[in-house]
């Protein structure tokens, strides 16, 4: 009875536990029936979202080449050691035993410390960049005892000619700060690299193409495992620019080791034959070849190698502006072809005692317009200048071109300057001097011209006053197409109030400067086998009763520049050519020749002059 | 002479092998290595493919067998004569641990003794239950006395406390839940349920103070998953996303990417329910609930069969447990319950917990074993 009475009482107790375990069993389910069935697809994005992540793939750059289809901006692989710290445990046990498969130079690990502080954790950080093969080889088979490390190769720009194009050219280099401001940076995702300069940083839109994006599955760890799917990237325009690399490599050898620049010019298109700027640096230097030393190197060199003087470059252009002067004199009519002036060995204005010195100390005697031209007489310009005045005088330079930007399609062009009464005013809070108006008659006082201006003045002055607007890219090719777009030509402007036989004279006298013997640039024109039109300048860049005589030879940067302009074949022109060779003395002895060396070179490899 | 004595060692083995083999409850025994089965399926898929860990948990889970099929030869009033110094191995042992043990990821739960290591604390999840069945069913003719309910409870306390203070708060919460089911199955009365309740409520803070930080860290991200998402509340985040995109009829067999890639964390032991979700989805589940329940309604039936109260008591309590250990993993899994590190019975990788499930459906069997019916035969 005892036992039936016990037995009771568990019973119930037994269908109490049993009901209570059964409601929370049913809880349970409904709680599973809720996560599994009513929210699975909440909980299915969830898990996706887990494994599945979205990775940029980079779109190879635009390739450059010359108009003859030589290479001069092309892609190249570069090995990198990188690691990614989301998977890497220890990371300093990781480090110690790289060190002692491979050698880790202390800037590259600094650098990398310094990477790894700024950027996101799931992203790669490089250790080493640009790889050898023979390290690749020694290194790759032991990283896979290294989680997280990894040698993934990356598309680099190559620069093949390396020196040769470096500032025509330009170069990409790694996302500033500052660049940072003016992209987007979803256009960014998948590259380091932006162009800085030159072609590359004007037709940046073009050659970097799109990025492709890449789905891939990752653990837990954030390591890739698989991809999913791959939209695949769009390769950037090919680039068929207007320079011709055996050109190029002419004037660069013809600058040898001095300081200037060249600019070759097609009269008949405005096509950018050579641009050339020396001294030069290896692009590659921005990409593969980093290293901070040579950089730095570079950058406090006093000669300034990457200024690109040949558009940024801005000189007086001196003597080399007088063809133009006597184009406005006659359109002025302030001389005639037969009007003559007495030229003694230094010009003063009315009422003035200060002596304006002609180059040659003895002068000129008696001289017309042409042979002022051809002999480069100052005293004559002086007078010519003083006659017609300061405004007549800049909208000439202006007519051609002087003081604004020739609109060609690189970066960083400079403009130049045409000074006026009110320019000085605005900038100087000063009174126009006459003197000063005398001087731009020789190109001097303010005036300042790139390079690049002053081949196209001298197109200018071939074409009878038709001008051009110069540019470097002649044709473009999207991806996956194998026919060049022509990029279109630009409208010509052509200069109006000088009749034929104005042209006629003006480009006569500068024939005479280097073909008849008393030209200035006779030296070039003796042996010359086609008619050159030239004129030489010779730009003071110190006064020469501030330093004294006996210094002038001495110091660098005393030295005048040289420069020189032409056009050639004189009556049929097909190029023109501007040259300068800072601080190494007058046009005819130091920069005439360098344009004679690069003309040579167009007309053996193109001969087509009779 | 020796021979024949060794044939008489022999044929008395054999005897009671097959005594022992034929008193085993095949019903419970086939529904037991179908689920060990399962378990192992899944810990293939678990472990990332590790055939070496799969084999491993088979030789555990066939020691567990062997130790099924002797407990399961023992009769019930020798648990009951054993009861006592049982339950003091245990305490000793597990106070040897304290001092002694092998400390693993923070805790001293492990006791290296020549052979094995092993948790003393899983001899007290059976150890316990038995004694409380021993104190309770016996000594009294009508419902135990409040003195025999005092001293069960402090037989009770004394365990629980010490694993509690391993830390091990799972353990020790199972060895809690066995032993309350045997009180209130031995029919404490209704008025000291009500006082313990209000007790326990009162006691809660001073209960929760004495908790390690990681254990209070646990129970706060239980209640509130969102605060940590990354940190503590990562378990059971990742663990719910495994199970909820399983859906209705799983992503399949070894193609659960949350376990497969690694965000499942403790897959292969107290998360591995997860995994079978994500593998086999909503009516996986429904599946394996029934086969827990049928197990459960097996040893219901041992237990309405038993024919002393001390046997009544111990088949229920080894019953229930097992069916509550079930629940604590499936609710904690699945976010309604806290973290407390309860395996999944027979399906968690790890030797003891193995061990002494099968033990207890060892002891189990031999409730039906010794039934009065078997018995007169013999």
């Amino acid at each position: 009875m005892d036992d039936y009475i016990r037995k009771q009482s568990f019973l119930s107790r037994l269908i109490i536990v049993a009901a209570f375990i059964i409601s929370f069993l049913l809880i349970v389910l409904f709680n599973l029936f809720n996560i599994q069935v009513t929210n699975h697809s909440h909980y299915q994005t969830m898990s996706d979202d887990n494994r599945l992540d979205v990775e940029p793939v980079a779109a190879p750059r635009g390739l450059i080449y010359d108009r003859h289809g030589s290479l001069l901006a092309g892609n190249r692989t570069s090995y990198n050691l990188e690691l990614s710290p989301a998977v890497i445990v220890d990371l300093e046990n990781t480090l110690k035993q790289l060190q002692q498969l491979i050698e880790i130079d202390s800037a590259s690990l600094k650098a990398f410390r310094e990477k790894l502080e700024s950027k996101q954790l799931f992203r790669n950080v490089t250790l080493l960049s640009n790889l050898s093969e023979q390290r690749v080889a020694k290194l790759a088979p032991e990283l896979y005892h290294l989680p997280g490390t990894e040698i993934i190769g990356r598309l680099v720009r190559d620069y093949p000619s390396s020196d040769l194009f470096a500032h025509v050219v330009g170069h990409v280099g790694i996302i500033s700060q500052r660049d940072l401001q003016s992209i987007n940076p979803a256009d960014y995702r998948a590259s380091r690299y932006i162009g800085k300069v030159g072609i590359e940083k004007h037709y940046e839109q073009a050659l970097r193409g799109r990025a492709g994006l890449r789905q891939i599955e990752v653990n837990a760890r954030g390591k890739t495992l698989r991809n999913i799917s791959v939209s695949a990237p769009r390769p950037g325009d090919d680039l068929m620019l207007s320079l011709d690399s055996y050109l190029q490599q002419k004037a660069y050898e013809a600058l040898g080791e001095q300081q200037g620049a060249v600019v070759v010019l097609d009269t008949r298109s405005g096509a950018v034959l050579a641009m050339v700027s020396k001294p030069a640096f290896d692009p590659n230097l921005f990409t593969y070849k980093f290293s901070n030393s040579s950089y730095r190197q570079l950058q406090s060199d006093p000669f300034k190698p990457f200024f690109n003087r040949a558009i940024s470059g801005q000189y007086p252009p001196g003597s080399t502006i007088k063809p133009v002067v006597a184009l406005a004199a006659l359109k002025a009519s302030v001389v005639n072809y037969r009007s003559e002036i007495y030229a003694g060995p230094y010009y003063q204005l009315p009422g003035f005692d200060h002596q304006y010195r002609d180059w040659r100390e003895d002068g000129h005697g008696f001289i017309n317009l042409s042979r002022s031209i051809t002999q480069s007489c100052d005293v004559f310009f002086y007078d010519t200048a003083y006659r017609m005045g300061i405004d007549t005088l800049s909208s000439a330079f202006s007519n051609f071109g002087l003081g604004q930007r020739t609109g060609i399609d690189t970066a960083s062009e400079a403009t130049g300057l045409v000074p006026s009464p009110q320019w000085k005013i605005e900038t100087r809070k000063e009174a126009w001097l006459p003197a000063e108006t005398i001087l731009m008659g020789i190109g001097q006082s303010y005036l300042l011209a790139t390079p690049l201006q002053l081949a196209v003045m001298t197109a200018t002055l071939a074409n009878r006053g038709k001008k051009l607007k110069p540019f470097l890219v002649r044709a473009i090719r999207p991806p996956n197409e194998t026919t060049w777009q022509q990029q279109p030509q630009a409208k010509q402007t052509v200069l109006a109030g000088n009749s034929s036989k104005d042209w006629d004279y003006v480009i006569k006298a500068m024939i005479n400067a280097v073909h008849s013997s008393n030209g200035t640039a006779y030296r070039i024109g003796i042996h010359s086998d086609y008619q050159i039109a030239g004129k030489t300048g010779t730009v003071q860049t110190r006064r020469k009763l501030d330093i004294g005589e006996e210094n002038l030879e001495m110091r660098r940067e005393m030295r005048d520049h040289a420069m020189f302009i032409g056009f050639a074949p004189a009556f049929k022109p097909e190029i023109a050519i501007a040259v300068i060779v800072e601080h190494s003395g007058n046009g005819s002895q130091f920069a005439a020749p360098v344009a004679k060396q690069v003309m040579d070179a167009y007309f053996v490899k193109y001969a087509t002059h009779s | 002479m020796s021979l024949s004595l060794n044939r008489f060692y022999f044929i008395k083995t054999l005897d009671f092998v097959r005594d022992a083999l034929r008193r085993i409850d095949y019903i419970l025994l086939f529904l037991l290595v179908i689920l060990a089965s399962i378990g192992l399926l899944t810990l293939y898929s678990s472990s990332d493919y590790n055939v070496d860990l799969v084999l491993r948990q088979s030789q555990r889970l066939l020691v567990g067998f062997v130790l099924l099929f002797a407990l399961a030869s023992i009769s019930p009033q020798t648990y009951r004569r054993n009861a006592i110094p049982i339950y003091l191995i245990g305490v000793v042992l597990l106070l040897l641990v304290l001092f002694a043990g092998e400390a693993s990821k923070g805790a001293q739960r492990w006791l290296n003794l020549w052979l094995v290591t092993f948790q003393p604390s899983e001899i007290l999840k059976l150890a316990t239950p038995l004694l409380l069945c021993a104190i309770l069913a016996s000594r009294h003719k009508h419902l135990p006395s409040f003195i025999w309910i005092l001293i069960a409870t402090l037989a009770l306390a004394l365990p629980v406390g010490l694993v509690v203070m391993q830390p091990d708060l799972g353990t020790g919460v199972l060895i809690c839940v066995s032993g309350l089911l045997v009180i209130f199955l031995a029919g404490i009365h209704w008025r000291w349920i009500a006082l313990a309740v209000v007790l326990s409520i009162a006691l809660a803070p001073v209960v929760w103070h004495s908790l390690e930080e990681y254990q209070q860290k646990r129970i706060e991200v239980f209640l509130d998953p969102g605060q940590d998402p990354m940190g503590a509340g990562y378990h059971i985040t990742q663990s719910k996303i495994a199970i909820g995109s399983g859906g209705l009829w799983g992503k399949g067999w070894l193609n659960g990417t949350q376990t497969q890639l690694g965000f499942v964390p403790e897959h292969s032991t107290d998360f591995v329910f997860a995994v079978f979700s994500e593998e086999f989805g909503f009516m996986g589940v429904c599946l394996l609930v029934l086969i827990y329940l049928a197990i459960a309604i097996r040893g219901t039936v041992i237990t309405l069969n038993a024919n002393d109260h001390f046997s009544r008591l111990l088949a229920a309590s080894l019953t229930f447990s097992f069916s509550i250990y079930f629940l604590i993993n499936l609710g904690m899994v699945s976010g309604l319950l806290p973290v407390v590190g309860v395996p999944l019975p027979l399906m968690s990788y790890g030797g003891s917990s193995v061990a002494t499930l099968l033990a207890s459906f060892g002891m189990l069997m031999s409730v039906i074993k010794y039934r009065p019916t078997m018995s007169q035969t013999q």
